[in-house]
C-alpha cells in the first residue's frame, strides 16, 4: 500500500488556456508475492492512458514477468485500453510495470464556463437520444458499488440551488467535499461503502470520488469515475524520489454542448495539466488497473510504486507551489 | 369397465361430451367461478382434447390406476428426483411432487402457443443483437435506455461478442397462464439459463411411460424425444469450427444449485459432458476440460451457471462457479456459450410493456401472445395508471426477477399507501402487473379429480434461423384450491405432465432429424474429467469403508448377542480395539471388564456405532457420505447402482427402534449383501474406464489399509485373545469357508495370516489386494504423470515381492514367533506406506482441481 501524504491546503488553480502542454513519463510498477506456487493466472490490466480530450498518449510500454503465454491488447465498453494476458509457467511472484508518456494540454475554455442551469442538464441528458446523450445517461444510474439515494441528494443539495449553473454548483460541491472530509488511509479499504463514508466523513481519493458521483447521479445527474496518475512535486530544493506517486482518482460530469467536465474533490480542483487520465467507467469496479484469477498463491502479498516525472523541466508556475495528492 | 362403455365413452368424447360420462372422476370436480377451467367448459361439458384422454383413462380399473400410481411414485424416488431449496433447513433436497393427471391440450390449441412462442423468441433474439450491438432500438426511441442501462443483466463486457450462426438467444422458455377468455398469456420470460426441461422429461417418463402408456397411445400423445434430438443438434451444430465430434459440455453450477438434478439427468440423457467451473480451464483463449488425460478441448458450453458468474475475470468477481478467460475464448471464436452471458437482460418485467411496439418495429407483425398487461413506472403515464388501480395489481421489481412480490389487493389503505411511497421513492425499479385469474385443471385427489390453478413453462431451442417449440412442458399446479402455483419451484409447488394429443388437421409432429455421419465408432473413454474420477475414486474408498465396518461391527454384535453370553466377548477383543482404534465406536469401556457395568453401556455404544448420526465413522455417517459421493457422480452411475448407494443410506434410516442388539443382525446382514451387490456390479457391469479404474482403487486401497490395521491389531493382542478371535477375523474377511477348506483343524494363527494376507488366491487377502492395486497404478494414463511423483507403484511391487517370498510355516514356537515377529513388522512399515499412495494419486491426477482464486485488486 502506498503511503499518502496530506492535501494542501492551498487549492490548485485551473490553468490558464495559454499554458503549454506538459509531457509526463510515467512508472507504474505493480508486484504480487504468493506465499505458494502459481500455476496458471489470467489477468486484465487497465493501465495504457487513453487518448482524448487534452491528452495524448505517446510511447506505451507494458513489461509483465514472467513472460506471458499469450497476451492481446483491446478496448473495453468505455473506451479503455485493455490489455489481457496469461501465465502458465509456475511463478512465485508477478510484476507487471506500464510505462507511459503522456502529453496534458490545458483543458478547453469552455470547461470553465458555468454551464447550464443543473436541471436542464438532468433533464435533456434523460430525454435526448444522441450518441453522447445516451452515452451520459448510462452514467446516471447505481452501480453496485455506488448507491444513489436520498442521504446523497440531500448533502448535495446544499451545492445545487435551483437553477444553479451545473459546473458551477459540481465546483461547490468539490470543494465542500474537501473541507468537510477528512483525508485518511486507515479509515476506509477498498470495500468500505459509500454511504459509511459519507457518515464518517474520512476517506482517500477512491472513496471521495464514489461519493461526490453517488451525490450527483441521485440529483439526476451524469457522473463517471476516471482513475489516472496526478502530478506531485518534491519539497524546493529536494529531487524527486522514485516510486513514491500513487494512483489517483477524481470524477467527471457531463453537460450537453461541453462534453466531460472533471473534478479532483481530493485536491478542491478542476483535474488539469495536472491530471493524467487512464481510464473512466461507471465507478471502480469497471476500471480497477489490475484484475485476475490464480490457480495455486496461497497468500498474496501486494506492492505499487508510481513515479510520474515532467519531462519538460520543472514548470515555474502557481501549480509547483501547490502539491496535490492522491 | 367393460368394453362396450368405453366405446360409448369415446364416441361422446368424439362429439365432445358432459361430466356425467366421466362420473368416476369427475363426481367431485367443480372447478371455480370466474376461471377458465381446463377440462369443463362453463356450460359443464367435457372440452374435446380431455374427453379423448378420459375415454381412455376410464380403461384402467380405479384399483389399476392407485397400484400404478404408487409404484410410479415410487420410480420418482428411486430416479433421486430432486430439487434443491436453499436455505432448507432439513438439508437441501427435497423429492420432486408430481401429479398423476397431466395438462391435457389439443393440437389446434398447441399450434397458437407454438407460433406465438416462436415469434416471441425471435423477437427477443433480435433485440439481444440490438442491445449488444448498435443499440438502434434506444437511438429510436422504442426502447426507454433506463431499460437497459438501469438493468444488471445487461453485462457490458458481453457488448460485442459474437453469436455463433448469429443466434443471440439459442434457448427460450415463457411461463404461460390462461384467463377466464381462454387466451393463453406470457406471465415471465426465461432467457439467462432456462431450467425446467429436464423435469418435464423425467415427468413424461414417469406419467407416460410408466403410469398410463396404452392411454398416451391411444391418445396420440406427441413424444417429446424428437425435441431433445434437435437440441442435441443444436448443441453440435453450434461448435465454432466444424468437427467431426464436437465436444459439449453441460457448465453445472453443483450439486447445492436448485436445479442439479436436471442437469445432471440432462447431460446423461443428451450424452454429453456435465461439467463445474472448476472442471473446466482456459489457456491461449481456448476451454478445455480437465481430464485425467490432461486437457481436452471444449467447444460448446451449454451454460446453467448464471451468466453474471460465467468468467470471475471480466464478470462478477464474488463467484467461482465460472471460468476465467471464457468471454476472451468466446471473442476469440474459440467456444460456443449457449445462451451467451448477457441474454438475461431482456427478462426484465418492465421489458413486457414495449414489446408490442418493438415486434411491430423489428418482425413487423403484431405479437401474437400477448404479455400479461404491464405498466412500467418508470415514464409518467403509466405510473399515475398504476398508482391510480394499485388495489388489483401485482407490483413488483422492474428488473430483478424472483424478487419480492407485493398484490395491491391483500394490502390494505395503510399499506398501499407505503407501496405508493415505494414506487414513487424510485419509480423506474418498479412494474405493476394486471393480476390474470388462471386457469384450473385437475388434479389427482385421491378419490377423483379436484381443480387447482396452473401455469406452463415452454421450452424452444434454436435451430437453422427458427425455433423448435418442445411439444409439451413444464405444468406447476397450486397446493390448495385457493392459492397460485409458484412461478419458481423455490417456492414448493407440484407439477404436471402436459400433454399435446396429435390430430390430422393438425400434426405437431417435429420433422425428424437427418441421419449425422459420419458414425465414429469409440473405444476410448472419451472425456472423463478429474472431478469424476475424484469422486468415484472416494466412492471406492467409502464404499469399502462402510462395507469393512460393518463386518466389523457384524462380527461383534453377532457374538455378543448369541446365546453365549459374557465368555464370547473374549473372542471379539481385537475387532473391538479395532473399531475403536478407528473411531467406528466409542465405548465406555475395554470389551474385557463389561461386567462391572452391565451389557447396557456397551448396548448403547454399539448402537451408536450404527446410527449416530452425528458420530464420525458411525455406519449411518459413513453410508451418508457415500450417497453425498454417488449424488454428485450421478452421471457416472449406473441407475442400478445409484439404487443400491441410496438404499444403504436408507436402510438404516428406516430402521425401526431397535430394543435388542440382536435385532441388528438381520440388519446387518442385509447391509453386507446391499454392499455385496455394489461390489458386484462395479466388477460386472462397468466399462473399464479409467473411471473404473479410480472406483477400484479406491476400494482396493481402503481394503489394503484396513486389512493391515486389523493385522496389526491382532498381532499386537495376547496370545491368548488372539487365538480365541481368530474365528471372528476369518468371518470379517469372508474367509472361514476357505480357511476350512484347506486346514481340517480349529483356527491356528500362521495358517490364518497366510489366508488373509499371503495367499493371492484369495480375493480378500492383502496380497490380492496389492496386486490389483500394482496393476491399475500401472495403467493409469500418464500424461499428467508428474517426474517426482511415481513412488506409489513401488510401493506395491516391494510389498508384492516380500509376500511371495513369505512361507509362514513353522515347526517349532520359536519359528513361529519369528515369523509373527517378521509380519508384524511388514505390517507396520506398509500402512503409512499405503497411505501416501492416497496423496500420491491426489498430487498427481486431482491437483489440476485446484481452483482459482483472485488476486486482490490493486488498491487506490
Amino acid at each position: 500500500m502506498i503511503r499518502h501524504s496530506r492535501p494542501m491546503e492551498t487549492p490548485v488553480p485551473a490553468p490558464a488556456a495559454t499554458v503549454p502542454t506538459i509531457r509526463y513519463r510515467i512508472e507504474h510498477i505493480t508486484a504480487y508475492e504468493y506465499s505458494q506456487t502459481v500455476s496458471v493466472s489470467h489477468h486484465m490490466a487497465r493501465l495504457r492512458p487513453r487518448t482524448g480530450p487534452g491528452q495524448t498518449l505517446g510511447d506505451f510500454q507494458l513489461q509483465v514477468l514472467p513472460a506471458p503465454a499469450q497476451s492481446e491488447t483491446d478496448t473495453d465498453y468505455f473506451g479503455n485500453g485493455v490489455d489481457r494476458f496469461s501465465i502458465q509457467e509456475p511463478h512465485e511472484r508477478l510484476e507487471v510495470t506500464a510505462r507511459s508518456e503522456v502529453a496534458v494540454a490545458a483543458r478547453p475554455a469552455a470547461e470553465t464556463e458555468p454551464g447550464l442551469p443543473w436541471e436542464l442538464v438532468r433533464d435533456r441528458v434523460a430525454a435526448e437520444r444522441t450518441p453522447d446523450c445516451l452515452g451520459a445517461f448510462e452514467c446516471v444510474f447505481p452501480t453496485a458499488i455506488v448507491p444513489v439515494g436520498e442521504p446523497f441528494a440531500a448533502y448535495a443539495a446544499r451545492s445545487f440551488a435551483p437553477g444553479r449553473p451545473v459546473l458551477e454548483a459540481a465546483m461547490d460541491l468539490t470543494t465542500r467535499i474537501h473541507r468537510e472530509f477528512a483525508f485518511d488511509p486507515t479509515a476506509t479499504t477498498v470495500s468500505t461503502p459509500v454511504a459509511e463514508v459519507l457518515r464518517q466523513r474520512r476517506g482517500v481519493c477512491q472513496d471521495f470520488a464514489h461519493l461526490q458521483i453517488a451525490c450527483l447521479r441521485s440529483l439526476g445527474l451524469p457522473a463517471r469515475y476516471v482513475s489516472g496518475y496526478v502530478r506531485t512535486d518534491p519539497p524546493p530544493g529536494r529531487p524527486r524520489l522514485i516510486g513514491v506517486d500513487a494512483t489517483h482518482a477524481w470524477v467527471a460530469l457531463f453537460c450537453p454542448g461541453i462534453g466531460w467536465v472533471e473534478f479532483d474533490p481530493t485536491n478542491r480542483s478542476r483535474a488539469g495539466r495536472d491530471h493524467v487520465r487512464v481510464a473512466v467507467g461507471r465507478d471502480y469496479q469497471d476500471i480497477s488497473p489490475l484484475r485476475g484469477t490464480v490457480i495455486g498463491g496461497g497468500w498474496q502479498h501486494l506492492s505499487i510504486a508510481v513515479t510520474v516525472t515532467p519531462l519538460d523541466g520543472e514548470p515555474e508556475k502557481p501549480e509547483s507551489r501547490a502539491k496535490p495528492v492522491p | 369397465m367393460n368394453p362396450e362403455v368405453s366405446e360409448q365413452a369415446a364416441a361422446a368424447a368424439a362429439a365432445g361430451s358432459d361430466a356425467a360420462h366421466f362420473q368416476r372422476w369427475l363426481r367431485q370436480y367443480q372447478p371455480p367461478a370466474g376461471r377458465h377451467d381446463e377440462l369443463l367448459t362453463a356450460g359443464g361439458r367435457v372440452r374435446a382434447p380431455w374427453a379423448r384422454f378420459l375415454a381412455q383413462l376410464s380403461k384402467l380399473r380405479p384399483h389399476d390406476f392407485e397400484h400404478r400410481w404408487e409404484q410410479a411414485r415410487k420410480l420418482l424416488v428411486e430416479h433421486g428426483v430432486t430439487y434443491n431449496v436453499y436455505g432448507d433447513p432439513e438439508g437441501q433436497e427435497r423429492p420432486w411432487e408430481l401429479d398423476p393427471v397431466p395438462l391435457v391440450l389439443g393440437a389446434d390449441d398447441w399450434a397458437t402457443i407454438e407460433q406465438g412462442l416462436i415469434q416471441r423468441a425471435t423477437l427477443f433474439d433480435r433485440l439481444l443483437r440490438d442491445i449488444y450491438g448498435p443499440r438502434q432500438t434506444l437511438a429510436d426511441g422504442l426502447l426507454p435506455p433506463e431499460i437497459v442501462f438501469a438493468n444488471e443483466r445487461f453485462l457490458r463486457p458481453c457488448v460485442g461478442l459474437p453469436a455463433a450462426g448469429g443466434r443471440h438467444l439459442p434457448f427460450y422458455a415463457a411461463d404461460l397462464a390462461r384467463s377466464p377468455d381462454g387466451q393463453w398469456w406470457v406471465v415471465s420470460d426465461r432467457t439467462q439459463a432456462p431450467s425446467g426441461m429436464g423435469y418435464a422429461l423425467e415427468n413424461r417418463i414417469v406419467i407416460g411411460r410408466a403410469l398410463m402408456p396404452e392411454v398416451a397411445r391411444e391418445c396420440q400423445l406427441v413424444r417429446l424425444a424428437g425435441f431433445f434430438d434437435h437440441l442435441r443438434e443444436t448443441l453440435a451444430a453450434a461448435a465454432p469450427r466444424p468437427t467431426t465430434q464436437p465436444h459439449v459440455v453441460l457448465l453445472s453450477p453443483g450439486p447445492l444449485n436448485e436445479t442439479y438434478f436436471e442437469q445432471a439427468y440432462l447431460a446423461r440423457y443428451l450424452g454429453i459432458t456435465l461439467a463445474e467451473g472448476e472442471d473446466l480451464t482456459v489457456r491461449e483463449d481456448r476451454v478445455f476440460l480437465k481430464t485425467l488425460e490432461g486437457l481436452r478441448p471444449v467447444d460448446v458450453i451449454w451454460r446453467r451457471v448464471d451468466e453474471g458468474f460465467a468468467d470471475p475475470l471480466e464478470l462478477r468477481s464474488d463467484s467461482q462457479l465460472g471460468v476465467s478467460g471464457l468471454l476472451q475464448a468466446i471473442r476469440a471464436g474459440n467456444v460456443t456459450v449457449l445462451n451467451p452471458p448477457g441474454s438475461g437482460v431482456v427478462e426484465a418485467p418492465a421489458l413486457m410493456a414495449f414489446l408490442p411496439g418493438l415486434c411491430e418495429r423489428l418482425l413487423g407483425e403484431p405479437l401474437r401472445i400477448p404479455s400479461v398487461a404491464t405498466w412500467w413506472c418508470g415514464q409518467e403515464k403509466p405510473c399515475r395508471e398504476a398508482l391510480s388501480q394499485l388495489d388489483r395489481l401485482v407490483v413488483k421489481h422492474a428488473f430483478h426477477k424472483g424478487s419480492k412480490v407485493s398484490y395491491g389487493r391483500s394490502e390494505d389503505p395503510g399499506g398501499r399507501a407505503a407501496l405508493t411511497g415505494r414506487i414513487l421513492d424510485d419509480p423506474r425499479s418498479w412494474v405493476a402487473q394486471e393480476e390474470i385469474p388462471y386457469s384450473t385443471s385437475p388434479v389427482w385427489g385421491g378419490h377423483g379429480f379436484e381443480p387447482r390453478q396452473v401455469t406452463m413453462r415452454v421450452f424452444l431451442v434454436a435451430e437453422g434461423d427458427s425455433y423448435v417449440v418442445m411439444p409439451g412442458g413444464l405444468t406447476r399446479v397450486a397446493g390448495e384450491s385457493q392459492s397460485r402455483p409458484g412461478i419458481s419451484m423455490q417456492r414448493g409447488s407440484g407439477s404436471k405432465d402436459t400433454w399435446v394429443l396429435s390430430d390430422r388437421a393438425h400434426e405437431p409432429q417435429l420433422p425428424s432429424v437427418r441421419n449425422r455421419f459420419p458414425v465414429v465408432i469409440r473405444r476410448s473413454p472419451g472425456q472423463f474429467s478429474s472431478r469424476v474420477a475424484d469422486n468415484l475414486y472416494w466412492i471406492g474408498r467409502y464404499a469399502e469403508r462402510s462395507e469393512f465396518a460393518t463386518r466389523l461391527l457384524r462380527g461383534v454384535i453377532g457374538r455378543i448377542s448369541a446365546e453365549s453370553g459374557f465368555g464370547a466377548i473374549a473372542e471379539i477383543g481385537p475387532l473391538w480395539d479395532y473399531l475403536i482404534l478407528l473411531g467406528h465406536l466409542e465405548a465406555p469401556m475395554s470389551h474385557r471388564e463389561p461386567a462391572a457395568q452391565g451389557f447396557a453401556p456397551l448396548e448403547l455404544a454399539l448402537k451408536a456405532a450404527v446410527f449416530d448420526p452425528k458420530r464420525m465413522g458411525s455406519l449411518l455417517e459413513l453410508n451418508s457420505q457415500l450417497l453425498r459421493l454417488g449424488r454428485v457422480s450421478r452421471d457416472a452411475l449406473s441407475l442400478d447402482t445409484w439404487r443400491i448407494v441410496r438404499r444403504l443410506g436408507e436402510n438404516l434410516r428406516e430402521w425401526p427402534s431397535v430394543r435388542r442388539l440382536g435385532d441388528l443382525m438381520p440388519l446387518l446382514d442385509r447391509l453386507v449383501n446391499l454392499h455385496a451387490a455394489l461390489s458386484g456390479l462395479a466388477q460386472e457391469n462397468t466399462t473399464r474406464t479409467p473411471g473404473w479404474a479410480f472406483l477400484d482403487l479406491g476400494r482396493r486401497l481402503e481394503r489394503s489399509l484396513y486389512a493391515t490395521g486389523l493385522g496389526q491389531t491382532l498381532l499386537e493382542a495376547p496370545d491368548a485373545d488372539r487365538r480365541a478371535a481368530l474365528d471372528a477375523v476369518l468371518e470379517v474377511f469372508d474367509s472361514a469357508i476357505t480357511y476350512r477348506q484347506r486346514y481340517f483343524f480349529e483356527p491356528r494363527l500362521l495358517p490364518v495370516l497366510d489366508t488373509l494376507f499371503v495367499d493371492p488366491a484369495n480375493p480378500r487377502s492383502l496380497a490380492f489386494q496389492l496386486e490389483r492395486l500394482d496393476s491399475h497404478l500401472a495403467s493409469l494414463p500418464t500424461e499428467l504423470r508428474q517426474p517426482h511423483s511415481t513412488q506409489s507403484r513401488g510401493v506395491t511391487t516391494r510389498a508384492l515381492e516380500r509376500l511371495r517370498a513369505t512361507d509362514l510355516g513353522a515347526r517349532d514356537v520359536e519359528e513361529e514367533r519369528q515369523r509373527l515377529g517378521a509380519m508384524q513388522h511388514f505390517l507396520d512399515c506398509l500402512g503409512p506406506e499405503l497411505e501416501s499412495i492416497s496423496d500420491d494419486l491426489t498430487r498427481q491426477y486431482f491437483s489440476l482441481l485446484r481452483p482459482e482464486q483472485f488476486a486482490p485488486e490493486a488498491p487506490r
